[in-house]
C-alpha cells in the first residue's frame, strides 16, 4: 500500500509494496508515484487520478508495473481518497496486489503458448517459444530443423514476424522444387543474354528478399556446386547473376530448413562440411505431431477457425470421438496432414460439429476395415479396432498372445473382431509366435 | 548529427515506455539542436513502437521504465537505450545535450548507479536501469559522465 498527496508525491510506503516494486521506502516517499510505481495504469488510467476527481474509490483494476530489473509484475490496485482527521482529502491511497503467482496458474490451467502465429500446449514448444525472441532479434542464419508438415514455414515466417526486418519482404523458396539449373538462376537472378531466351535482367529470389528474409526450404537437395556459391553468399554477402560480373550485395537475412539429417549428409559427403558450419548458425528443432499430441485439439480449433472463415461455415467444433480418432493418429504427415484431414471434413460436415462420419475414409479405415452395409461406426468401436490391430500385429497374429496383451479373453477378442469385421488371418500366427 | 527520441506525458518522462504514447523527436548536430518534432505512438503493442522510434530515424531513446525484452528488441532494431529515466522533460533533454543524465535525480527510484572507476559506474546488480553506466550518451556521442567522447557509444550492449 502507499499513499500520495495531491501533487502525487508519496507519503507513506509499506513494506509489501517494496516487496513488489523492489523499491526501498527512502528511496520512494517524496517522489512522484509514476516514477515509483512505473505501472501501465499511470498514464492514461490512473485510478487514484480517478478517485480524487470523482471521489469514488477504483476496485480491482488490472495491469503491469515494471521493475528496475526490466520485469513486468502483473498487478491489480484498488484506490480510495484519503482524508485528515478534519475529514478534509489530503491524497489518495492505493492498495496493489502482486498478481504473478495467479497469472502463473492462470497459464497453467489455460496452458497454452503463444508466439505470433504459432500456437501449443507442448511443453516441447514452450521452451521453443521462449527463444524465439531472441533468436529473430539475431542476425545469424538460422536453420530449421523438423519432418515434413511440422510448420517449418511458419516457423521461419514467425522468425521473420519478430525480426527487426519485418517491414521487409519473405521470401520463400524450396529448393526442393526446382531442378539444378533453373534453382541457380532463381535464386541469384540473371542478366540479358546470359543464355539463349533469357531476354531481359531478372532479379534473383535474393534480390528480391532485400531488407527482409530470404527462406530456403529442403536446403539438404541442393547440388555439391551451388552450395558453393551459396557458401558463397554467406560469407561474403554478395550475390553473383548469372553473365554478370558485378557483384551485387545480399541484403537480407537467410533461414534454412530441412527433414534431412545434413549432419549425416555431411558425413557422406553429400553436403559440403563449410557450408553446414555457416547455416548450422542457430538450430530450431520443430518436434513432430506425435510427440506433442496435446497440441491437436488446440491446432484442430485453429484450422477450424481459419476454413470457417476461409469457406463462410459455421462448424462450431470436432466432436469428442472424432477428436478421439484424431488423438490416435500416428500423423506420419504431421501439422500439414492434420489441416488436410479438417479441410476434407469440410467438405460433408456443413454445420455442427465435425463427427467421426465426416472424417476422411484412411483415418477411420485405418482403425477398422468398413463392413459391408454398416452405418457410421462410434468413435469407440474404431478406437477398439485399432487397437485389436495393433496388438494382432504385434504378437504376429497369435490371438492369444493379442488378447493377452489387451487384457481381454481370446474370445472375447474373437467376438470383437467379428463384430468389427476384422478378419481372421489364413493361418492363425502360434506356429511361428516366438513366447 | 544524431537524433534521439524521448518519451513524455504530462511535460515529464513517460513513466512506463511499454505504454507511452508521446514522443519528443530532438535532432543535434554538434551538440545542439537543429530539429524538433513530436510524434505520437498509436502502435499497440511495446514492439511496434519500439519499431516506430527506428523508423522515424532515431538512435536513441531516453525513456522511463521499459521491460527487458522490448529493451532488447529496440537494441536489436539499433536503438540505443537510455532508460528508467524520470524528470522534467526539458531538462532531461538540456541534461542528455550536456551529457549529465547520469546525474542522480535522474534516475527512476530503485535504479541507483554503482560508481565504477570513474566512468560512470553500472547498474546495481540484478538492475536493467538505463544505459546509464553502459551506453552513457550525449549527442554525438558524447558520454555523459568523464571527457566528452570517452564511453559512449562504447561498451554497449543490450541486457
Amino acid at each position: 500500500m502507499f499513499t500520495v498527496d495531491r501533487e502525487w508525491r508519496i507519503t507513506f510506503f509499506n513494506r509489501a509494496a517494496e516487496a513488489i516494486t523492489g523499491i526501498d521506502r527512502k528511496d520512494a516517499v517524496g517522489r512522484r508515484c509514476s516514477d515509483v510505481f512505473r505501472s501501465s495504469m499511470c498514464e492514461s488510467e490512473c485510478g487514484l487520478r480517478l478517485t480524487l476527481k470523482t471521489g469514488k474509490p477504483v476496485i480491482g483494476r488490472a495491469g503491469f508495473i515494471i521493475r528496475a530489473d526490466g520485469s513486468r509484475i502483473p498487478i491489480s490496485i484498488s484506490t480510495a481518497v484519503f482524508r485528515d482527521s478534519a475529514g478534509r482529502v489530503i491524497g489518495g491511497v492505493e492498495t496493489f496486489r502482486d498478481l504473478s503467482e495467479l497469472e502463473a496458474l492462470r497459464r497453467e490451467l489455460e496452458g497454452r503458448y503463444r508466439v505470433g502465429d504459432l500456437v501449443s500446449r507442448s511443453p516441447l514448444m514452450r521452451k521453443l517459444f521462449e527463444v524465439l525472441p531472441a533468436v529473430a532479434a539475431s542476425p545469424s542464419t538460422v536453420l530449421i530443423l523438423g519432418e515434413t508438415g511440422t510448420g517449418k514455414e511458419v516457423m521461419a515466417r514467425t522468425i521473420h514476424g519478430l525480426s527487426p526486418r519485418n517491414r521487409g519482404p519473405f521470401v520463400a523458396v524450396n529448393c526442393g522444387a526446382f531442378p539444378e539449373t533453373l534453382l541457380e538462376s532463381e535464386l541469384f537472378g540473371y542478366k540479358a543474354g546470359a543464355f539463349t531466351g533469357a531476354g531481359k535482367d531478372k532479379p534473383g529470389r535474393f534480390a528480391m528478399a532485400r531488407g527482409g528474409t530470404i527462406f530456403l526450404d529442403e536446403i539438404g537437395e541442393i547440388s555439391t556446386a551451388l552450395q558453393v556459391k551459396l557458401l558463397r553468399v554467406l560469407q561474403e554477402r554478395v550475390v553473383e547473376p548469372l553473365g554478370s560480373t558485378h557483384p551485387v550485395p545480399a541484403d537480407c537475412r537467410v533461414l534454412v530448413a530441412t527433414n534431412r539429417d545434413l549432419a549425416e549428409l555431411t558425413r557422406k559427403g553429400a553436403f559440403r562440411e563449410d557450408l553446414y558450419y555457416r547455416v548450422n548458425v542457430i538450430r530450431v528443432e520443430l518436434p513432430p505431431l506425435r510427440s506433442r499430441k496435446e497440441d491437436i485439439p488446440l491446432l484442430a480449433d485453429q484450422f477450424i477457425e481459419r476454413f470457417n472463415r476461409l469457406q463462410a461455415r459455421a462448424v462450431t467444433g470436432i466432436s469428442t470421438e472424432a477428436l478421439s480418432l484424431l488423438m490416435a493418429h500416428p500423423w506420419p504427415g504431421n501439422i500439414r496432414e492434420l489441416e488436410n484431414v479438417i479441410e476434407r471434413s469440410f467438405i460433408l460436415c456443413r454445420e455442427g460439429a465435425i463427427g467421426v462420419g465426416h472424417l476422411p475414409e484412411e483415418l477411420t479405415l485405418q482403425a477398422a476395415p468398413r463392413r459391408a452395409g454398416s452405418e457410421l461406426r462410434s468413435g469407440h468401436d474404431l478406437l477398439d479396432a485399432r487397437a485389436i490391430r495393433s496388438a494382432l500385429e504385434k504378437n504376429a497374429f497369435n490371438r492369444s498372445a493379442a488378447a493377452r496383451e489387451l487384457g481381454i479373453h481370446k474370445t472375447t477378442l474373437f467376438r470383437m473382431m467379428k463384430r468389427l469385421g476384422i478378419p481372421r488371418p489364413g493361418k492363425d500366427g502360434r506356429s511361428g509366435h516366438k513366447q | 548529427m544524431a537524433k534521439a527520441a524521448f518519451t513524455v506525458w504530462e511535460n515529464r518522462i513517460a513513466p512506463v515506455f511499454d505504454v507511452a504514447r508521446h514522443v519528443r523527436l530532438v535532432e543535434t548536430e554538434n551538440g545542439r539542436i537543429v530539429r524538433e518534432d513530436r510524434a505520437e505512438l498509436t502502435e499497440e503493442s511495446p514492439v511496434q513502437k519500439a519499431r516506430r522510434i527506428a523508423d522515424l530515424g532515431c538512435g536513441i531513446l531516453v525513456c522511463g521504465a521499459i521491460s527487458r525484452p522490448v529493451q532488447e528488441m529496440a537494441s536489436a532494431f539499433g536503438i540505443r537505450v537510455i532508460s528508467f529515466m524520470s524528470g522534467d522533460e526539458a531538462e532531461v533533454l538540456q541534461a542528455w545535450l550536456e551529457g549529465r543524465l547520469d546525474e542522480e535525480r535522474f534516475a527512476m527510484p530503485g535504479c541507483r548507479r554503482r560508481a565504477r572507476g570513474g566512468r560512470g559506474g553500472r547498474p546495481g546488480r540484478g538492475s536493467n536501469c538505463g544505459g546509464r553506466g553502459r551506453g552513457r550518451c550525449g549527442p554525438d556521442g558524447r558520454a555523459a559522465t568523464g571527457p566528452a567522447g570517452r564511453g559512449a557509444g562504447k561498451n554497449f550492449k543490450p541486457r
